[in-house]
């Protein structure tokens, strides 16, 4: 059901520290720590005796003793020591899997260890590009993933659902383009002459813009989208572009919950601290109007999964995205 | 007792009639069925499938406008009649008080 051979976002990277944390991806128990040298492990988040949760233990060096009976694990899985008994069985071991940190998030690759390549954690580097402003935030969802990628690359939901902040009233009659390749999906949409939002007003940008989002999905949940937007007159006006990049990842806990791990980087008000924590302020506002709505959603698909849905212009990319991901699922079947 | 065993063909009440406002939609789960509650223009009352047929957004959390319900999500918009709604109409009636209209 979930793709294994990828690598997800287990947490982002301040969270996983000296104390260890639990996840669940997947739908398996992952536990989060660092070496001391700092870099992260995780193993399977259930100890191979009785099931206790390891990150209720303590760590020790790089090991992790179980809080439970005192088992001790290495970083690679193997139990190293069985406090009552001198004979430690070769079976006493939790699956470890591969992890690194880069672009800000910490990843763990959830299938075959031997296909486990660094080089294909996908490109975030705005998440901490010197070049760039950015902040991240992370939201757990009650929603499936798939509802969020359909939420992002179906961008026709701001006037209504964000009306109060990023949504702007006349941005109703967009072009569209989708392409559709064979491990992507992109989303092209381009509003010209729309009337500013309120989160552009309060960032002094008045009267009309013309704003052009690219949006770009790759399996198996991830999305960038690359906003450019040209006020018509203006103070800012006169040809000039303001881009922001928002980087996306939605974890699946299970197949109707997920964490969302978000970036959001900027090229203008660089290093402007009150520009940034407008713009925190603002996009959390928004993003929990994103998170309230997908729980409603999926409640009323968890209380009859099976009543339709039907799909308006603005889903292509949507529905382009779920049949990519029901080849990549047939594949691994 | 499951939903499909339950009584469909009768009278539920789903609320008091003052809960059912021109106002704001009012929620309600009533059989397994989401259902949302409002006044029309008229005063009468509109029970629909509180679940847009586009991507099952509730439209509980959207707004009423000139008598009708707009999805928060992407907008849609449906009468609280019969000749207009685009939501499937649902089985659930009203019975809040004795003078109550029903959304038929």
């Amino acid at each position: 059901m979930f793709l294994q051979n990828y690598w997800y976002v287990a947490a982002e990277a301040f969270e996983v520290s000296r104390q260890p944390v639990p996840r669940i991806i997947l739908g398996e128990p992952v536990v989060l720590y660092r070496t001391e040298a700092g870099a992260p492990v995780a193993l399977e988040d259930r100890c191979c005796h009785q099931r206790a949760p390891l990150h209720r233990g303590k760590l020790e060096g790089d090991n992790i003793r179980c809080g439970y009976h005192g088992l001790v694990f290495d970083q690679t899985g193997v139990c190293t020591e069985i406090p009552e008994q001198d004979h430690v069985p070769p079976q006493a071991r939790v699956r470890a899997y591969p992890s690194a940190e880069k672009h800000g998030w910490v990843w763990v690759w959830m299938g075959d260890c031997a296909l486990a390549d660094e080089s294909l954690i996908p490109d975030f580097h705005l998440n901490t590009d010197a070049e760039w402003t950015s902040f991240q935030g992370i939201i757990e969802m009650g929603g499936a993933s798939q509802l969020m990628v359909d939420n992002l690359l179906d961008l026709s939901h701001l006037p209504f659902l964000h009306a109060a902040n990023i949504g702007s009233a006349t941005d109703t009659d967009p072009e569209l383009n989708v392409e559709k390749g064979e491990d992507f999906v992109r989303v092209t949409r381009i509003a010209r002459g729309i009337k500013s939002s309120k989160w552009q007003n309060d960032l002094g940008i008045q009267g009309n813009v013309t704003q052009e989002k690219m949006i770009t999905f790759r399996p198996p949940c991830h999305i960038w989208i690359a906003i450019a937007t040209a006020e018509e007159a203006g103070p800012k006006g006169n040809g000039q572009v303001m881009n922001q990049m928002i980087l996306n990842s939605m974890t699946p806990v299970s197949a109707t919950s997920c964490r969302y791990h978000w970036g959001f980087a900027r090229d203008f008000n660089h290093g402007d601290a009150g520009v940034t924590k407008y713009m925190k302020d603002a996009t959390d506002i928004a993003f929990n109007e994103d998170k309230e709505m997908i729980e409603a959603q999926q409640k009323n698909i968890d209380l009859d999964p099976a009543a339709p849905i039907f799909n308006l212009d603005g889903d292509e990319g949507g529905v382009a995205a779920r049949r990519l991901m029901q080849r990549l699922n047939a594949e691994q079947a | 007792m499951t939903a499909e065993t339950l009584l469909r063909n009768c009278w539920y009440a789903a609320a008091r009639a003052d809960e059912v406002t021109p106002d704001a939609p009012f929620a309600r789960t009533m059989l397994g069925e989401p259902i949302v509650l409002f006044r029309r223009m008229d005063g009468a009352i509109a029970a629909l499938e509180d679940r847009c047929p586009h991507r099952k957004a509730p439209l509980s959390l959207g707004r009423i406008w000139d008598g009708k319900i707009q999805c928060n999500y992407h907008g849609a918009r449906f009468n609280g009649d019969k000749a207009g709604a685009a939501a499937r109409k649902i089985v659930a009636q009203l019975l809040a008080q004795g003078n109550a209209r029903a959304a038929e």
